[in-house]
């Protein structure tokens, strides 16, 4: 079992190179055991292949990467599970079929608490996994990857394409085992709103690379917003805090990292959203390297 | 594991299973026709050494060339595309469509090993049908026994690739590279129509080969007389005839230059021919041909399962 210091998931330097390019490049990151995470960021940023590198799907092209302690290698990590964006079930398997193929292919199931998942869900045992909606099937893959009782679970996009109804339903599902087990989650997302209210913690991808990443009261009570003069952001506020600057021609509106600023008696200072905050981080993310450090 | 790949693929297993079993049923019938239709010609003990003794019923012959000839030009046709057509559709899903569908996503992150996964779907899948196809070959060349004098011998292209054992070898071959093709295209239509194509290479070029395999045997006797039992046993394949000089040279006659009554090898002597040569795969290789052959084909699939594996390990999802 890994201990509290060691983190449930570990990337150095890690990079990944497709014939098209760099998907992720030099991506350092730490997650602590018994957080839930959201790793956000637009399409394209890395997060699946991110993913796919933790639970072994891809080999890095650099760098290491760590999953509760161990090396990660082409045979998945017993503890650790994985739910894919498009969530494939084999299609001809009925529901019970899956459960058993849950069974045959893994040292580590639960099959009690699997059965139970699939119940709760309300999924007909003997029904073809091609006849389900888009939440039965999640509901399916969510029970298959608990029940190989995760310490770390690792979920790509889970709400994607599911309606607002199995969006709700999924996320009661996990949030519940995940507040009974303690484990460590990280998911992936491209819509913000999704999970802020059940994640403490958050990693930005951008670009390939991880633009930011803490916990949520931390980075927010970690960022400012400054609304001044414009003539003084040059000098008032130095550059290195800023994470992006606003102006028109007489007022700027700056996003800093430092908390304890305080430019003058020109400013006012509002608690930063942390909405603006990612995307804030997203945007500077965007830019090329040479322009990435504020002017 | 083998549990989930028998159930993810049982549906393409029996229904080979099941198209062997018919066709292995319809050869039951064509033996016990045969036999039947030998023995209400009177043609019981009438074929010795694969030629019809000429004091049987006369006519018989051609009743019997009637009713099983043209059904046995045909059957080596047809039995000679089963292998690879079972091969390329059974072995060319086989991970391809787990690469289409996406499920390899989830059948690579549950606590299975790759190399396992690979070998393990090859296996239940494979086995069954190659055990079934080498026990077809068998019924084959046991069918097509009783009507041995009617059709050529199984050294001929046709039915050397159709009887015996390399039937099951040849299966084995194209469902392994059909299934190799599948994990490197990722394409199910893909990795069909190219084992088909290795296919049509590979039958006619090892056809071809056979008869470098082993020494083929060389006889020489007086001209005209080279082709009886005596110098190339029934069932030989043979490979060529011709005259020859007293110098060994071959001699091609002439024959508008023939004196009359035409009488070839008379003409060959007038035109300085002084033996005939043939050239044949004797019987006896048959057996040896069938194993050097079924090992070929296995071997090459083995060579496919390695390349898989290699492939496999390289974690490119």
């Amino acid at each position: 079992m890994s201990h509290a210091e060691e983190p449930a998931f570990e990337a150095v330097g890690l990079g990944r190179r497709y014939r098209r390019g760099w998907a992720l490049r030099n991506c350092s990151l730490r997650l602590p055991v018994g957080r839930v995470a959201a790793l956000v960021g637009p399409n394209g940023a890395g997060k699946s292949t991110l993913l796919h590198l933790a639970v072994g799907l891809l080999a890095p092209t650099e760098g290491t990467i760590r999953v509760l302690g161990d090396e990660v290698r082409a045979r998945a990590h017993p503890r650790v599970a994985f739910l894919s964006q498009d969530k494939p079930l084999y299609r001809r398997f009925t529901v019970a079929d899956m459960l058993s193929a849950g069974a045959a292919l893994n040292e580590r199931w639960d099959a009690p608490y699997a059965a139970r998942l699939v119940d709760d869900a309300g999924l007909p045992s003997r029904a073809r996994v091609g006849t389900l909606s888009g939440g039965q099937r999640s509901r399916l893959a969510l029970a298959l990857a608990l029940g190989r009782r995760p310490e770390l679970l690792l979920l790509d996009e889970p709400l994607a394409d599911l309606d607002p109804l199995a969006r709700r339903d999924v996320m009661a599902t996990l949030m519940a085992e995940v507040a009974e087990t303690g484990m460590t989650v990280l998911l992936s997302s491209h819509v913000l709103t999704d999970i802020t209210e059940t994640c403490d913690h958050l990693v930005v991808l951008g670009g390939g690379r991880v633009q930011v990443a803490g916990g949520i009261d931390d980075l927010v009570g970690g960022h400012r917003v400054l609304i001044g003069p414009a003539h003084q952001l040059g000098t008032h506020v130095p550059a290195e805090v800023v994470v992006e600057a606003r102006t028109t021609s007489r007022q700027a509106t700056v996003l800093v990292d430092d908390p304890g600023l305080a430019p003058g008696p020109d400013w006012v200072k509002h608690d930063a959203q942390l909405e603006d905050l990612v995307l804030a981080h997203l945007r500077r993310g965007q830019l090329p390297d040479t322009e990435q450090v504020p002017a | 594991m083998t549990w989930v790949a028998w159930r993810q693929h049982r549906t393409a297993v029996l229904s080979s299973l099941g198209v062997v079993l018919l066709i292995g049923l319809g050869l039951v019938a064509l033996r016990l026709a045969a036999t039947s239709s030998i023995r209400e010609l009177g043609l019981t003990g009438c074929l010795r050494d694969g030629y019809f003794d000429p004091g049987c019923p006369a006519g018989a012959q051609s009743v019997l060339e009637d009713r099983f000839s043209s059904l046995l030009s045909w059957l080596p046709q047809f039995l000679i595309v089963l292998p690879v057509l079972l091969g390329v559709l059974v072995g060319g899903p086989l991970v391809a469509r787990e690469f289409e569908q996406r499920t390899q996503l989830f059948t690579l992150t549950q606590s299975v090993g790759r190399a396992r996964w690979w070998a393990v779907e090859a296996a239940v899948v494979g086995m069954p049908v190659t055990v079934a196809l080498l026990t077809l070959g068998l019924v084959v060349g046991w069918a097509r026994e009783p009507l041995y004098v009617l059709s050529p011998t199984r050294l001929e292209s046709g039915w050397f690739e159709t009887t015996g054992l390399v039937m099951g070898g040849y299966f084995l071959l194209a469902f392994c590279a059909a299934a190799l093709l599948g994990l490197v295209l990722r394409n199910t239509v893909g990795a069909i129509a190219l084992g088909v194509v290795a296919y049509l290479v590979l039958v006619p070029a090892l056809s071809m080969l056979r008869p470098h395999v082993l020494d083929t045997t060389v006889v020489s006797a007086a001209p005209g007389t080279v082709m009886t039992d005596t110098y190339v046993p029934a069932g030989s394949r043979v490979l060529d005839v011709g005259y020859r000089s007293a110098a060994g040279e071959p001699v091609s006659p002439r024959y508008d230059q023939c004196g009359e009554p035409f009488n070839p090898a008379t003409c060959a002597e007038e035109q300085g021919a002084v033996s005939e040569r043939a050239e044949f795969i004797p019987p006896s290789h048959y057996w040896p041909l069938q194993l050097i052959e079924t090992g070929l084909a296995i071997a090459l699939a083995a060579v496919a399962l390695l390349l898989g594996l290699l492939q496999v390990r390289r974690r490119v999802i």
